[in-house]
């Protein structure tokens, strides 16, 4: 059992619905996010702010932030989710500094840093995380890697960096477009 | 990462190997992370519903532990909700805790100064029945006092403020709705009634319009349903100005010029006569006037014109013509801003008329959906007040006071006063015999929604008192002499339908009310108390009230036979779905209309004002370089929910959309900081260069910055659209025939 | 931008005690006998530089009253080891001061390299595309050697030794190179280039630098001001090091290649 999400940008509105679950479920600070929408830049998908990458921890293969905090504040869990304990965290950010894909987070107020734990604690009791139960699309989903086989399922999407040795978890499905009618470029 | 051959585990492992690691004490050994699962049965969890105005109207539920609201979720047993309410909805914790929100009532020195100060309710109460009684005496009847409210708060009990000024006497009321009224109306001249599918029955079409609609960012459960239509087959046509979220999920995307999607809907009405692909059966059988619309057709309308008009090629409008008449069934969604124009209710008449003509109203899974009403038959308890003796009112006959007012006008020789909500400012600045002197604000923000803010300020200044009830200080609060903190939803007891969906949601008392707000109701009490107290009689509202008593007044035998309950406590356990013998609007086809039938030609629309049949009404010409669209955004419902710090992360400042040629032309770069203008007033924001927009339109969201000078109406008119007033009181408003310029700033 | 100069003065300041152990050591070895070699004080300022620099380091934690937390990764995190070894370095340090054996200061000073080497990795992260890579294990080096032989010209007035000239040369030149070759690499590593190219204060620290290697040449007074040149140089050039190296995570939804 191998816990990812799965993002279908195709169903993604980019709503920050499941950013807000999390805030709304963890009682974040207000400027604390764990879960970030990113828009795909008009380079990527031709219309802007209309495609988006919703990210919060990749929970990788072979996690940076393991490797990287000094007070072994990272475990990996048998089914792949990385947990972050604020207990033994001392704020020194190299995780911050490490992680490519920017899940950690700082808090200044604590001193400490937070970043998603894909709700293992909902997890457990056999509910779906939050940022799940929150995409009112059905865009963002969890799926097992080790038994979830689709057609169209990509690792690495534009706009989001190839990192092989890490092995990010997160999957997608890419976004599509319309036949476009009237307008004038 | 390699150096020299050697990696860096090995190189640390080679260091561990030395035993280094293994001579340290176990003070530094790892601490593995532990921590208990989640448990729900620690939390007290209450049946919740979204009171906002939105399609999505959530089911609720909400984990209180220690008296302290600690997360919200969307109810599970809703089929429409399914477990997740929106980005606004998680927003809901905080707004409750908010270190902005007004804890007790408070007394502006200086309207507009922001000199403010906390009173008692009693003080509020006192000062507020002394200038009611001033006006009495003066003007001998309460039509000096006026009342705006609407849709800030839909929660049914909430319609005890309408009950506590007909408690008062005849009031003057702004009447109608900026909403959907030109809908509302034209839809009730082409069947009887506004009345759509259940939306959940989107996944039985086989061929989806979206007209004018927007569900990504205004109703976004529906989405999965289109989403779920597309899977099984369906094709999605979206047809808009804007390249919305929604367009961009679309099969087909089609920009026609805006305000001309009626000659858009006539096109394809003379496509389906050309290619006899009209439905026979439901023409003959099942409408009125079929044959005169059918030859306005023939000699008015071609698939050329139609495209001349709109923009939109003429093989494209033929296509998407026969692939929906092929379909069966196959669904048109008409959205509130597609008929925000002068010409609105006309193009929904001609809309209606193309799904007509394809014999897809009545369908599961089809049908002309817009909204409905039938959800919503409550007893209305807190609103019907008689006024007391000796009343003296408004004599004449009245409309309708809004589309939500179900209680049939009482036989007395007066009335309260109704004039137009969509022209608030002139209203107050033009309405004599008597002027209007006073006035209350609940469920509004007239300074956000209402129209022509410079106006408006105008207008504010001849009112000798304003009292706003809010949670905010948002800027008609800023505006208001008294505010007066009211409970948000998690505080009291209402209940909830959708004007979209089938749902009814109960919404339980979850946290006590913070600081000192007080519900509708329990203000309605206060204030009759004071005035009883100074008058006796001048104010029948009861001077107590148990809020859960009367919400379960409420529910009436039209309401449980509707929802197949035997009683109000089932909804304890969670929302509760209509038991529809058809998802389908007019499944039988009897239309209630005067004929009784889908009315082509409707004598009551030509007695209105208006042409008998669907015809085209021609957009108005631009007065202005830009047409402005101020429509919503996903993470704001009208001035609310982005006004807190949670939403700031995501969206903290506002930009106008500007083409990058029409940019190029005014030399406006990205993130520029720009004016955007007309007669009436300006805006000055950030422009964001996006080919979403026309060459020849600009889009600003409407929403409320606390901390930021931004406000759309300084540039939107009061204009009016055709139609409304026949079912809600007073025309609607062209809020999308605005015309501005830009320019650079600095 | 955030400057980090906790980041700042700790690197910096560890790769001056550094290098300063490592001249002190092999001189202690060398030539212990010479008459000017110089006097074991010089092992409390090393000592002293190296604990300022680990003071700045509690700077940037969130919680620095728990900073020997720091030392229970030591199975995985380069992080660790660094400050294992730079902690250990100073005790040393003063250590040598007051026992002042030559086995004791080799012994420091290898324990120096230790964490000048952990100080490569841990500052290369995969998240930085532009110094995932040598170049900060160059870069350290190179400022701990030119800083270390700079510092020992304050203690007694000898002429600059090659070592030192040589490092203070490549490191300019790595630092002017590194940044020309990321404009053709990927879209983080390109911004990273652009960045550190436009920055004033990075020019400023190449131009120190490059004065401080010129004046080697000339033995007349001002050490003093040629160390301050040195130092201000690799302290401006860490500057931007930290602030101005891009990182992935921000460019997120844009195009990476």
């Amino acid at each position: 059992m191998r816990y990812a999400f799965l993002l279908d940008m195709g169903k993604c509105i980019g709503c920050r619905g499941c950013a807000m679950a999390c805030k709304n479920f963890y009682n974040l600070e207000p400027e604390m996010v764990w879960r970030q929408v990113y828009p795909l830049a008009e380079a990527i998908y031709p219309h802007s702010g209309r495609a988006f990458l919703s990210l919060s921890c990749n929970h990788c293969e072979h996690p940076v932030c393991v490797t990287a905090c000094p007070t072994a504040s990272y475990t990996q869990r048998a089914d792949g989710i990385v947990v972050h304990n604020m207990e033994t965290c001392i704020g020194c950010q190299n995780c911050v500094r490490s992680c490519p894909y920017g899940a950690p987070r700082y808090s200044a107020t604590l001193g400490k840093v937070q970043k998603c734990g894909m709700c293992w604690e909902r997890l457990d009791a056999g509910l779906l995380p939050s940022c799940v139960l929150g995409c009112v699309t059905g865009a963002l989903t969890i799926i097992n890697l080790d038994d979830y086989v689709a057609p169209g399922i990509v690792q690495y999407p534009a706009g989001y960096p190839v990192m092989k040795k890490i092995s990010p978890s997160t999957r997608f499905i890419l976004p599509k477009e319309p036949v476009m009618y009237g307008v004038k470029p | 990462m390699k150096l020299n051959g050697l990696s860096r585990r090995g190189f640390l492992k080679g260091l561990a190997a030395t035993g280094a690691a293994a001579s340290l004490p176990a003070l530094f050994a790892p601490v593995p992370a532990r921590g208990a699962p989640f448990n729900p049965a620690a939390y007290q969890v209450f049946q919740n519903a979204c009171p906002r105005n939105c399609y999505d109207t959530c089911a609720m539920r909400s984990y209180v532990q220690d008296g302290i609201l600690k997360f919200v979720e969307g109810s599970p047993q809703s089929t429409f909700t399914k477990g997740s309410v929106c980005v606004k909805g998680y927003e809901y914790p905080r707004r409750v805790y908010s270190p902005d929100r007004i804890k007790y009532p408070m007394l502006q020195d200086g309207r507009g100064s922001g000199n403010w100060r906390r009173i008692s309710w009693d003080e509020a109460m006192d000062r507020i029945s002394d200038k009611i009684l001033d006006i009495k005496k003066r003007d001998g009847s309460l039509l000096g006092l006026g009342l705006t409210k609407y849709s800030g708060n839909f929660g049914i009990t909430n319609y005890s403020v309408e009950g506590m000024m007909s408690s008062l006497g005849y009031t003057t009321r702004f009447v109608g709705t900026p909403c959907w009224p030109a809908g509302i109306d034209a839809q009730n001249y082409d069947m009887g009634d506004m009345w759509c599918n259940d939306p959940e029955d989107i996944v039985k079409a086989r061929y989806i319009i979206l007209f004018g609609a927007n569900p990504a960012w205004c109703s976004m459960h529906s989405v999965k349903f289109l989403y779920e239509a597309q899977r099984r087959g369906a094709r999605l046509v979206v047809i808009d100005p804007l390249f919305t979220q929604t367009a961009a999920k679309a099969d087909v995307y089609w920009r026609p010029k805006p305000a001309t999607d009626g000659a858009l809907a006539l096109g394809m009405c003379r496509h389906l006569l050309d290619r006899d692909l009209v439905n026979e059966d439901f023409v003959r059988n099942y409408s009125h006037g079929y044959d005169e619309f059918e030859n306005y057709l023939k000699n008015n309308v071609t698939v050329e014109w139609a495209s001349e008009v709109t923009g939109i090629p003429a093989d494209q409008i033929r296509q998407v013509t026969e692939e929906f008449a092929a379909s069966t069934p196959a669904t048109v969604w008409i959205g509130y801003g597609l008929q925000r124009h002068t010409n609105g209710g006309a193009m929904v008449r001609s809309i209606d008329a193309f799904v007509a003509m394809t014999g897809n109203i009545g369908l599961e899974g089809g049908g002309a959906r817009y909204g409905q009403l039938q959800t919503w038959g409550f007893s209305y308890y807190g609103m019907v007040q008689k006024p007391p003796q000796g009343s003296v009112g408004f004599r004449g006959t009245g409309g309708p006071k809004g589309e939500f007012d179900f209680q049939l006008e009482g036989s007395s020789e007066y009335g309260d006063r109704s004039v137009n909500i969509n022209k608030t400012a002139q209203e107050i600045l033009d309405t004599k015999d008597p002027e209007i002197k006073m006035l209350w604000v609940a469920c509004k923000n007239p300074f956000a929604q209402d129209f022509d803010r410079n106006k408006m300020e105008k207008a504010f200044k001849k009112l000798e008192m304003v009292v706003t009830v809010d949670q905010f200080f948002n800027e008609t609060v800023q505006n208001s002499d008294i505010v007066l903190p009211v409970t948000t939803l998690f505080e009291e007891w209402t209940v909830n339908v959708s004007y979209w969906h089938y749902w009814l949601a109960l919404n339980e008392q979850a946290i006590k009310p913070m600081h000192e707000a007080k519900s509708d109701i329990e203000i309605a009490c206060a204030l009759s108390k004071a005035m009883n107290a100074k008058e006796k009689g001048s104010c029948t509202f009861p001077e107590e009230a148990d809020v859960k008593e009367w919400t379960i007044k409420e529910f009436n035998k039209g309401i449980y036979d509707y929802f197949g309950i035997e009683s109000w406590e089932k909804l304890r356990e969670g929302p509760v779905k209509a038991k529809l013998k058809s998802t389908a609007a007019w499944p039988d086809r009897k239309f209630k209309t005067p004929s009784g039938k889908y009315e082509f030609k409707s004598e009551l629309c030509e007695k209105n004002g208006f042409n008998a049949l669907p015809v085209y009404v021609a957009p108005i010409e631009p007065t202005a370089p830009f047409r402005l669209y101020t429509t919503h955004i996903q993470f704001g419902l009208h001035s609310q929910f982005v006004n807190l710090d949670w939403m700031r992360p995501f969206y903290s400042e506002p930009f106008v959309f500007i083409h990058p040629v029409a940019a190029k032309e005014k030399g406006i770069a990205d993130g520029d900081r720009v004016r955007v203008f007309n007669e009436i007033g300006e805006v000055e924001l950030k422009a964001k260069i996006s080919d979403n927009v026309a060459r020849d339109m600009l889009v600003m969201y409407e929403a409320w910055f606390p901390y930021l000078k931004y406000n759309v109406q300084n540039v939107v008119t009061d204009l009016r659209s055709d139609m409304g007033e026949m079912k809600t009181g007073a025309p609607g408003a062209a809020i999308l025939d605005q015309f501005v310029d830009i320019r650079k700033v600095g | 931008m955030s400057f980090e100069f906790p980041l700042v003065f700790f690197t910096v300041l560890t790769q001056l005690a550094c290098g300063m152990a490592i001249f002190l050591c092999w001189r202690m070895w060398i030539n212990p006998d010479s008459d000017d070699l110089p006097k074991r004080r010089a092992w409390l300022w090393t000592g002293g530089v190296a604990a300022v620099g680990l003071i700045a380091s509690l700077c940037h934690l969130g919680q620095p009253f728990q900073a020997y937390m720091a030392l229970i990764n030591l199975g995985a995190s380069s992080l660790s080891w660094e400050v294992l070894a730079f902690s250990c370095f100073t005790a040393l340090a003063f250590l040598v001061y007051f026992v002042y054996s030559r086995a004791l200061a080799l012994l420091a000073a290898i324990i120096g390299a230790v964490g000048l080497f952990t100080q490569g990795l841990t500052y290369a992260p995969p998240s930085m595309p532009a110094i995932n890579n040598v170049f900060p294990m160059v870069v350290f080096w190179l400022s701990a050697i030119a800083l270390g032989a700079s510092s020992l010209t304050l203690i007694r007035s000898a002429e600059y030794n090659l070592a030192g000239r040589l490092a203070m040369c490549a490191l300019i030149a790595v630092l002017l190179i590194a940044p020309s070759i990321w404009l053709s690499g990927s879209t983080t590593m390109r911004e990273t280039g652009l960045l550190w190219l436009k920055s004033g204060g990075f020019w400023c620290g190449a131009v120190l630098i490059l004065l401080a290697f010129v004046a080697t040449w000339f033995d007349k007074g001002g050490k003093i001001l040629r160390f301050a040149s040195l130092f201000c140089g690799v302290f401006l050039t860490r500057m931007i090091f930290f602030s101005g190296t891009v990182h992935t995570a921000s460019n997120m939804g844009l195009p990476f290649n």
